[in-house]
């Protein structure tokens, strides 16, 4: 059986942060994941440790931090005292984070797969004592060590989406996040499978968390709240993930040049029941789980419900785990 | 006047929970989460502190804005403030130039340092101002122009133990507002053996020393022990024992409290009656287990 995780973001309150995080355990989640929303909100670490601090089970990761934006010392040196206080329930999610996210902070990276593979192998290092010497296009280490008395072992995680980056995925992380259509997540799976048999690997050991938007419809949240999630998403995704899509793309192209035209709301009415189903799930508490159940049978280890929160999502998400756990047997 | 003491160099989270429960059941008013660059992310370790203990503040730094923007250092005490309560201080500087320049950070030169670092501190200042949020900002001084500037924010720390030297804030905050706050934040160690703790703190007191401009060793009349030690440290980035030797035992006793327990408690007083709100007790002394204790002991023993 799958896992279930929470997600919430930086840019959420703390008060909303603090109910799913002091509530974790007992609603019978598996995890909570972290997204971090670029110069937004709280500190994605500060944030991971009052989550790791307010459960006792769950595992906690973060979902991801996009590796740009920080200076990878502080990234090991997060992850070291997360994992510490963890008790070995932290995992460190990195991705390039979204390419619109990233320029509109003046950065741009030449190499993504090459700089994505280059920071696990420092973090590694860092992580087991050893010093580090590397100058690359966004490293800039000179003999750079952590003060450790033990070597700490932390999983790595990577939201990715791209076939190259899907297969370094597959080649040497812990784990990938995978988020878009349903179309392409199964294509994700099987090239991350495929990498990691590639490399050597048994492919069961590379995890695949799904972490799709979640509309609850049956507590208060809106259909249409979706349809300009979803609006957003396909006005987001790269080209080369639409193309594998079996949906109509001229649909899809007025999508994304309303959204950047007029912005997501006035786009919500081209999003048709079709392209919701393929990017968000969105219904009734028993929908929606056998959605997951759905995505479970495509290789998805672990589904992350929600954001976005509204309506009574709270009462929601205590339902919908609660039926994930009568259909455990629980 | 209060009592702290910095925590978080090599020491396990677990290790600094337990210092920091230990040295809050002693008396201590705040505990300080340093956040070099080659230990655990301030942040994250003084989120657990303030789980572990009860009512101490605890204040994050010395946290470099070249590091750290202003917006990020926001972040962190949001979600600190907004989940444990208005315990939380920052405590900014430029931060160590050969620790920062080893992960790729290079700071710039002369006033220009000075300036950004004021810049940060008013940017945070000014953000916990408008989202009301309680949480003071110290600015972390040696030379005149810190120090002026720090009557914009909370207060000053200085990285000295020497009070005479210490005077010349003191004197250049004759008419402090209410609430502001002078304090001092050497490096330290306590023990029973005099000279075992005037040995430990030989290193990170050669680092602080180093750090002082020139006008300022001009005006100690330190100009030619640390000049040549400074220079030598340019050259080879690294503090080696001729330099500590260089800079002499007795100078570097200027620039670190390395002490008994009862030549604490008179340190202590001392530095009330000229004028000083708080003592942070500064690393090395948090990477002994034994130190911590011993520190407890000491500050329950003056008190009584």
């Amino acid at each position: 059986m799958y896992r279930v995780s929470l997600g919430i973001t930086t840019s959420m309150s703390v008060e909303t942060t603090g109910w799913i995080a002091a509530g974790a355990d007992s609603l019978g989640a598996d995890g909570v994941w972290i997204g971090e929303d670029i110069g937004v909100g709280q500190d994605t670490n500060t944030l991971a440790a009052s989550v790791i601090l307010q459960s006792k089970r769950v595992r906690v990761g973060t979902g991801i931090i996009p590796i740009a934006p920080h200076n990878t010392s502080t990234i090991a040196r997060a992850s070291i005292a997360l994992q510490e206080m963890a008790n070995g329930r932290y995992a460190l999610g990195i991705g390039i984070g979204g390419v619109q996210d990233i320029q509109r902070i003046g950065i741009t990276l030449r190499r993504p797969v090459t700089e994505l593979r280059r920071t696990v192998n420092i973090l590694r290092a860092l992580w087991s004592g050893q010093s580090v010497s590397k100058v690359t296009e966004l490293h800039n280490l000179r003999e750079y060590q952590l003060r450790l008395r033990e070597a700490v072992d932390i999983p790595v995680f990577f939201g990715v989406r791209g076939p190259k980056m899907l297969a370094l995925a597959g080649e040497i992380s812990d784990g990938v996040i995978l988020s878009g259509p349903r179309d392409y997540l199964k294509k994700a799976v099987e090239m991350v499978d495929s990498a990691a048999r590639k490399a050597g690997r048994d492919p069961s050991g590379v995890e695949k968390i799904v972490w799709v938007p979640t509309v609850p419809t049956f507590r208060g949240m809106k259909e249409r709240t979706g349809r300009k999630i979803v609006a957003l998403i396909v006005a987001d995704t790269p080209s080369v993930v639409l193309d594998m899509l079996d949906l109509n793309r001229d649909d899809l192209e007025r999508i994304r040049s309303t959204v950047s035209r007029e912005g997501p709301k006035a786009a919500a009415a081209m999003v048709s029941r079709e392209i919701l189903d393929a990017f968000a799930i969105c219904g009734s508490k028993e929908y929606m789980v056998d959605r997951f159940d759905d995505l479970s049978r495509t290789g998805a280890t672990e589904i992350v419900l929600g954001p976005p929160y509204s309506g009574e999502w709270r009462e929601a998400i205590r339902e919908i785990l609660q039926e994930v756990a009568s259909r455990r047997g629980g | 006047m209060e009592w702290g003491v910095a925590l978080n160099v090599s020491e396990t989270v677990s290790t600094t929970i337990d210092s920091a429960v230990i040295l809050e059941e002693a008396g201590f008013d705040q505990i300080w989460i340093t956040d070099y660059p080659s230990d655990r992310y301030a942040p994250v370790v003084a989120a657990a502190v303030a789980e572990a203990t009860t009512g101490c503040k605890i204040g994050l730094g010395l946290l470099s804005p070249y590091l750290y923007p202003a917006g990020h250092i926001t972040q962190m005490l949001e979600t600190l403030i907004l989940t444990y309560g208005p315990r939380f201080s920052v405590l900014l500087g430029p931060g160590d130039r050969y620790a920062l320049q080893r992960v790729g950070v290079k700071q710039d030169r002369g006033t220009i340092v000075v300036e950004r670092v004021i810049e940060t501190a008013l940017q945070v200042k000014q953000f916990l101002v408008e989202r009301d949020l309680q949480g003071r900002v110290f600015l972390g001084a040696q030379g005149p122009r810190m120090i002026d500037a720090s009557e914009r924010v909370d207060g000053v720390l200085l990285n000295y133990t020497d009070l005479e030297m210490a005077r010349l804030v003191t004197e250049r905050l004759r008419t402090r507002k209410r609430g502001f706050i002078m304090g001092l934040f050497p490096p330290s160690h306590v023990s029973p053996d005099a000279q075992a703790s005037r040995e430990s703190v030989l290193f990170a007191s050669t680092m602080v020393a180093l750090g002082l401009t020139r006008s300022l060793q001009k005006k100690f009349g330190l100009s030619e022990r640390i000049g040549p030690a400074s220079r030598a440290v340019q050259e080879s980035g690294r503090v080696t024992k001729e330099i500590i030797d260089t800079v002499g035992e007795d100078t570097l006793h200027r620039f670190g409290l390395g002490v008994t327990g009862p030549q604490l408690c008179r340190y202590m007083k001392d530095a009330e009656a000229y004028g000083y709100d708080l003592v942070v007790l500064g690393p090395p002394l948090c990477m002994s287990s034994q130190a911590v204790r011993y520190a407890a002991e000491a500050r329950r023993a003056c008190v009584e």
